[in-house]
């Protein structure tokens, strides 16, 4: 018994420093490209796409349920985008609050009876409307059926070739359509979709639906997810991109061809994690016809979202992702290890089981065997020591290294204190958070196994704008 | 075992070496910021008078990161600029050899070097570095043959429009770049262009189509109508886009027998086309196409006819036969 439970801590702890070997491999790799990205920041000739009459249009999906706190800010800030034709489609997914209303008030909606494409099955479409003011606003009111089923009838009724898909508690800065598709313009025939980087709103000044204050998030949860996110966007997707194995593009903000999105048969809609399953769909689909592609992810591009601030919220959003992410690895397990998909198939879809579905088994045992034999004395104060002492330094390094990307190359938070607390967060978010989220993401175990589905409730608390669409 | 620890050791103190790196260079960008701010508040006058005064005034002496404000500031000027503020950027920029240092840069082995040389040398307003912005458009990094797209067009090098066009067809320089360029340069390129639509590439062809759209005026029209039966799908479609572009009346006979083409983008660009020639005759075409076609060249063919003849559609989307784009752009007629 001593031996297995000995060798079980060594396994765990084994796995763990795989895990963050991995994760510190993509931060080299974060920091080569971000360079790169930098420099070529000075030659971008943004200016020329804009002007340029070449510039295919994009139309911006934005799914809603129930977003009336959020909405209208929301789509005046889609509305004002810097780019030369987009056209802004909101779908409301039988929304039961006032979601329509006030869209109709804001932007004096007219009913008009969209001609919608039916490439992909989507509930009844109740009515359509557009707006008398801006003309390039497309509301469609439809029957639940989910959020996949709310993005695929937005893809039916887009007019445009390529669909820029956001949530509607999100806001784009005024370039990031411009920057988020300009590699797909650069090369269209290579780039099938884009995605770009998700920060965080909470707590920011926001005024007509634009980021002009950014600040730190006062909310304690809030402020160690943006740490999170900083890992996650500008470490691992900007790492993995440069592979050519991103695994995900936002459901938050992503771009794709309208055709390509079509012919890969829309959005799953039997699942709560249908962006990362459709990035997925779109790999196999297009490995499967041998044609060359990539799925790129550009950094700079923003698009900033509420994060939930309590426990509560937090916890049901990180099972829904952890049931997303099985439901996704589940339906492409074929892929797993297999050759025929290169390395989406070699690398990121075994990484997503074993180092992403599997890391709450790992990390809370690995935590609780280690913890319960060196009380018991089977294992050697100095060795626990080592161990907490690798784990802490490890992830540390990992957050702070992710900051000092956030600060080197975009030095969005511009007051020392803001800094100051996200470092500070970095200590606690490695001393109790990350174990918290394991404990989450190990009873979404618990709801894979009970079929759990569906969304659950995501209360919105509004962007606390200088016009409350309520009042 | 020592090792592990050791290990845990080292990363803890890199972290903490990040951290001092981190605030010691957030204090070094703050004080870069304020200086910066200050010259170009300071500069920023100079410059405008340098550029905008009526009788030429003198070049002002400056040295270091002055210099280098007051060329980013003349840089950002010029790209909006034109006539004897041009000359005055670009004797500035020769005499202080800032001409020459780029050139130089546009020899670099980095290729970021290159790119942002070639992209700087557009806003120096010095025409005779053309030849090497040319020979960039060959560059191996598509990142340097936009770049020098971009400068060659707002440099306005009309010698450079042979080289540009074939970047630009060839997919060397992405398509709205390379067809701004040209649009910089203005009708100079056409007739190349209409030699190009006569290539043997569908590509080539299409791509020359597309841009004589651009930049031609309706006098080019007659060489397209032939492509309005070129078997390749897309010159077709480019050539009914262009006409449309164009607003080419002439070509209405054939647009409107291009409404049955086999193949729906091509139906679709000439209904579109029609809807920007206009016409009698074009609406009486459209009419079935908008009821009955497949969804794209009927919503193109829909949205011509409300173009030509609003009230037309209106009538029309009352018919029980009317279909869901008539409807639509009734609607959209009547917001």
């Amino acid at each position: 018994m001593t031996e297995i439970l000995t060798a079980y801590s060594l396994v765990a702890f084994f796995y763990f420093l795989v895990l963050n070997g991995l994760y510190l491999f993509l931060t080299a790799l974060a920091w080569r490209d971000m360079g790169s990205e930098l420099r070529a920041r000075r030659y971008l000739a943004l200016d020329e796409v804009f002007r340029s009459p070449l510039t295919p249009g994009v139309s911006v999906i934005v799914p809603a349920f129930n977003e009336q706190a959020v909405i209208v800010d929301s789509v005046r800030s889609l509305l004002a985008l810097r780019y030369p034709r987009h056209e802004v489609v909101v779908v409301s997914d039988g929304s039961t609050d006032r979601t329509i209303s006030v869209l109709e008030e804001e932007f004096e909606l007219a009913p008009v009876r969209v001609a919608l494409r039916d490439g992909i099955s989507t509930a009844t479409v109740r009515a359509t409307y557009v707006s008398r003011m801006h003309p390039n606003l497309l509301v469609v009111d439809k029957e639940n059926g989910g959020r996949s089923d709310a993005l695929n009838a937005g893809v039916n009724a887009a007019r445009n070739p390529y669909v820029c898909v956001i949530d509607a508690d999100s806001m784009l800065e005024p370039d990031a359509l411009l920057k988020v598709s300009k590699p797909i313009l650069d090369d269209p025939q290579l780039l099938a979709a884009t995605g770009g980087t998700i920060r965080i709103v909470n707590s920011c000044g926001v005024d007509y639906g634009r980021v002009v204050d950014v600040r730190a998030p006062r909310s304690r949860l809030a402020t160690i997810q943006v740490l999170e996110y900083l890992r996650a966007f500008l470490v691992a997707r900007v790492g993995w991109s440069s592979l050519n194995a991103l695994g995900i593009i936002s459901g938050a903000f992503g771009l794709f061809h309208r055709s390509l999105v079509e012919a890969a048969g829309g959005y799953w809609k039997d699942t709560v994690g249908e962006d990362f399953e459709l990035t997925i769909r779109i790999h196999r689909h297009l490995r499967e016809r041998g044609e060359p592609y990539r799925i790129g992810f550009v950094s700079d591009p923003v698009c900033w979202t509420e994060v939930p601030e309590q426990f509560s919220t937090l916890s049901r959003q990180r099972r829904r992702w952890q049931r997303g992410l099985w439901e996704g690895v589940r339906r492409h397990r074929r892929m797993i290890g297999n050759p025929r998909y290169g390395v989406i198939g070699l690398v990121a879809m075994p990484y997503f089981l074993i180092f992403e579905f599997l890391s709450p088994v790992f990390a809370l045992t690995g935590l609780l065997i280690t913890v319960v034999w060196w009380i018991l004395g089977g294992l050697s104060t100095f060795y626990f020591i080592a161990f907490l002492l690798v784990s802490i330094g490890l992830g540390l390094l990992l957050t702070t290294a992710a900051l000092a990307l956030e600060e080197f190359n975009y030095h969005r938070y511009h007051r020392r204190r803001d800094v100051a607390r996200l470092l500070a967060y970095a200590v606690f978010e490695n001393l109790g958070y990350h174990q918290l989220h394991d404990v989450w993401r190990a009873i979404g175990y618990l709801d894979i196994a009970r079929g759990k589905t569906g969304w659950g409730a995501q209360p919105r608390r509004g962007f606390g704008t200088s016009t409350d669409p309520l009042a | 075992m020592r090792l592990v620890a050791y290990a845990g050791v080292v990363f803890l103190a890199g972290t903490l070496l990040l951290i001092v790196v981190l605030v010691a260079r957030r204090s070094f960008l703050r004080r870069q910021a304020k200086v910066r701010g200050e010259l170009v508040e300071r500069l920023r006058p100079v410059a405008i008078a340098f550029v905008d005064s009526q009788e030429p005034e003198p070049a002002p002496e400056l040295h270091g990161r002055e210099s280098e404000v007051f060329a980013e500031l003349l840089g950002r000027y010029a790209r909006n600029l034109r006539g004897a503020a041009w000359g005055r950027i670009a004797a500035y920029f020769e005499e202080t050899g800032g001409v020459d240092e780029q050139l130089g840069r546009l020899q670099s082995r980095r290729a970021w070097r290159r790119a942002t040389a070639a992209f700087t040398l557009g806003d120096m307003c010095a025409r005779r570095v053309v030849p090497e912005l040319v020979a960039a458009l060959d560059d191996r990094v598509r990142d340097v043959r936009m770049a020098a797209a971009r400068s060659l067009g707002r440099l306005g090098a009309v010698e450079a429009i042979e080289p540009l066009i074939a970047s630009t067809i060839s997919g060397g320089v992405p398509r709205d770049v390379g067809g701004l360029a040209l649009l910089d340069l203005g009708p100079p390129g056409v007739p190349r262009l209409v030699e190009l639509s006569s290539s043997t590439e569908p590509a080539i062809r299409s791509g020359a189509i597309e841009l004589i759209g651009l930049l031609g005026e309706a006098g080019n029209a007659e060489p397209l109508l032939d492509h309005l039966r070129d078997p390749a799908a897309g010159v077709r479609t480019a050539s009914a886009t262009a006409l449309g572009r164009l607003g080419a009346g002439e070509a209405r006979d054939a647009l409107v027998r291009a409404l049955d083409d086999r193949v729906p983008d091509v139906r679709a660009a000439a209904a579109r086309a029609l809807g920007q020639t206009g016409g009698q005759r074009a609406a009486d075409a459209l009419l079935p196409v908008a009821r009955s076609d497949v969804f794209e060249p009927a919503r193109a063919a829909a949205q011509a006819l409300a173009r030509i003849d609003p009230r037309r559609v209106v009538e029309a989307a009352v018919e029980p036969d009317a279909g869901p784009h008539l409807r639509e752009a009734a609607d959209l007629v009547s917001l």
